[in-house]
């Protein structure tokens, strides 16, 4: 009786431990398996007088057997989500871009790319750990942002030096991605700081741009195609005169494309538009050319003409240099 | 050559084959396996091709009261299981015919 005893344990305990073996798979498959082995394996002690393990080996290699004799050995780790993600790479949409990635992969032009891609990557390491830098003054210096030298404590020298440091870990962050996940969703998350960095900088080289071109600098908006430039600037008139000096009146002016050369008022900026004021049709300006808003003096066929120089004007004939 | 990697391929012929000549229980299949000549198989593989082969609908089962011991569980072979030992059995003529040409050219001219 005692020994029948020990052996039903023994089967008891055997079994236990197969099971834990198989604690992975789904609770449906594992109860199906195992649903007659303890039967079978008491049955099995009958047979053998010393224990299980003698004839069977150790549990875990008797699990794994069963697991592989079963076909559940690709069953094994998959989750209910697992089995979604499984499902959802073999379907055909998927493969059929895998098949297209493989073809384009075989081209001769991707090795290319890619070796081209492969040799940027340094420069863009560079490149990132100047924009974490850049991301960093949120942290130390409170949001004060100081572009594109970054500040540290509100020096810029010290900026200098964190741009090194940012830099180094960049390269050596680099390096470490095939050491382990951690390292590489490190490096992912630096990349998508100094992605947002970069947006954050650009819109900064914006605002710099606007801001010098309304203050210190001078944009002029010209519309090529209404008025006339010369180096000196805008043309409010032209003074035909022959080389000996003799004053040339109603001269049509073409251009090289026989197209008729005109001034318009908006061929000047903004400060000189205001000084086209007509009060009753009349320039009420000196020396500025009063059509343009007005009739045109001129007709041909009935067509306006704007390109008939001197322009109408109150002033004279300017003095040349040579007089 | 390491048996076993062999066994696992034909290991589903194999159970079939025995179960094809008289139902059988798990000891009972495993224990003609071996007497056989297949040494090397283990027993959690035939359990576990077993019930495989059952949950494919290649094999019935019932159980056997025993006065001494446990009831047994016997397993039968149905139509569906003679099919596929008869495709199975045919695969692994045409399969062994082929390595032993493979293994003994001078034949081949003969």
């Amino acid at each position: 009786m005692t020994t029948t005893t020990t052996r039903t344990d023994g089967v008891a305990e055997y079994l236990e431990q197969v099971r834990r073996h198989l604690a992975d798979l789904p609770d449906d498959e594992r109860a199906d398996l195992l649903e007659d082995l303890e039967d079978h394996l008491t049955e099995l002690c009958a047979e053998f007088d010393d224990g299980l393990e003698a004839h069977l080996g150790t549990p875990e290699r008797y699990a794994e057997e069963l697991r592989a004799s079963a076909g559940l050995a690709d069953l094994a780790p998959r989750s209910r989500f697992g089995a979604l993600a499984d499902a959802v790479v073999a379907s055909r949409p998927i493969v059929r871009l895998r098949h297209a990635s493989r073809a384009v992969q075989d081209l001769p032009v991707y090795g290319r790319a890619r070796h081209f891609a492969d040799e940027l990557r340094p420069g863009w390491w560079v490149l990132r750990g100047y924009l974490l830098a850049l991301a960093a003054q949120v942290v130390t210096d409170a949001g004060e942002y100081s572009y594109p030298i970054p500040r540290f404590m509100g020096r810029r020298s010290l900026g200098l030096v964190m741009v090194a440091v940012a830099v180094y870990a960049s390269i050596g962050l680099a390096h470490r991605g095939d050491r382990g996940r951690r390292w590489r969703l490190l490096a992912v998350a630096a990349t998508v700081v100094a992605l947002i960095a970069a947006v954050h900088a650009g819109s900064l080289i914006d605002d710099a741009a606007y801001q010098w071109s309304h203050s210190g600098g001078y944009v002029e908006y010209v519309y090529p195609s209404d008025g006339l430039y010369g180096v000196n600037g805008p043309i409010t008139n032209i003074y035909p005169y022959t080389v000996d000096g003799e004053r040339l009146e109603n001269v049509l002016l073409y251009d090289q494309n026989g197209n008729p050369v005109e001034i318009s008022p908006y061929g000047v900026s903004d400060t000189e538009y205001d000084l086209y004021r007509y009060e009753g049709g009349t320039p009420t300006t000196m020396g500025q050319p009063y059509y343009g808003y007005g009739d045109p003096p001129l007709t041909i066929d009935d067509r306006p003409v704007y390109n008939l120089f001197p322009l109408p004007t109150p002033e004279p004939f300017p003095t040349l240099p040579g007089d | 050559m390491d048996t076993t990697q062999l066994l696992k391929g034909v290991l589903d012929l194999a159970v079939l084959a025995v179960l094809d000549q008289e139902d059988a229980y798990g000891y009972e299949i495993l224990r003609r396996l071996r007497e056989a000549g297949l040494e090397d198989v283990g027993d959690a593989s035939v359990y576990g091709t077993l019930r495989r082969l059952f949950r494919a609908g290649h094999l019935t089962s019932y159980v056997v009261p025993s006065e001494e011991g446990p009831h047994r569980k016997y397993y039968a072979i149905n139509p569906s299981g003679r099919h596929l030992l008869d495709i199975s059995s045919k695969t692994w003529d045409t399969f062994a015919g082929t390595m032993h040409q493979l293994l003994t050219p001078e034949e081949v001219g003969a």
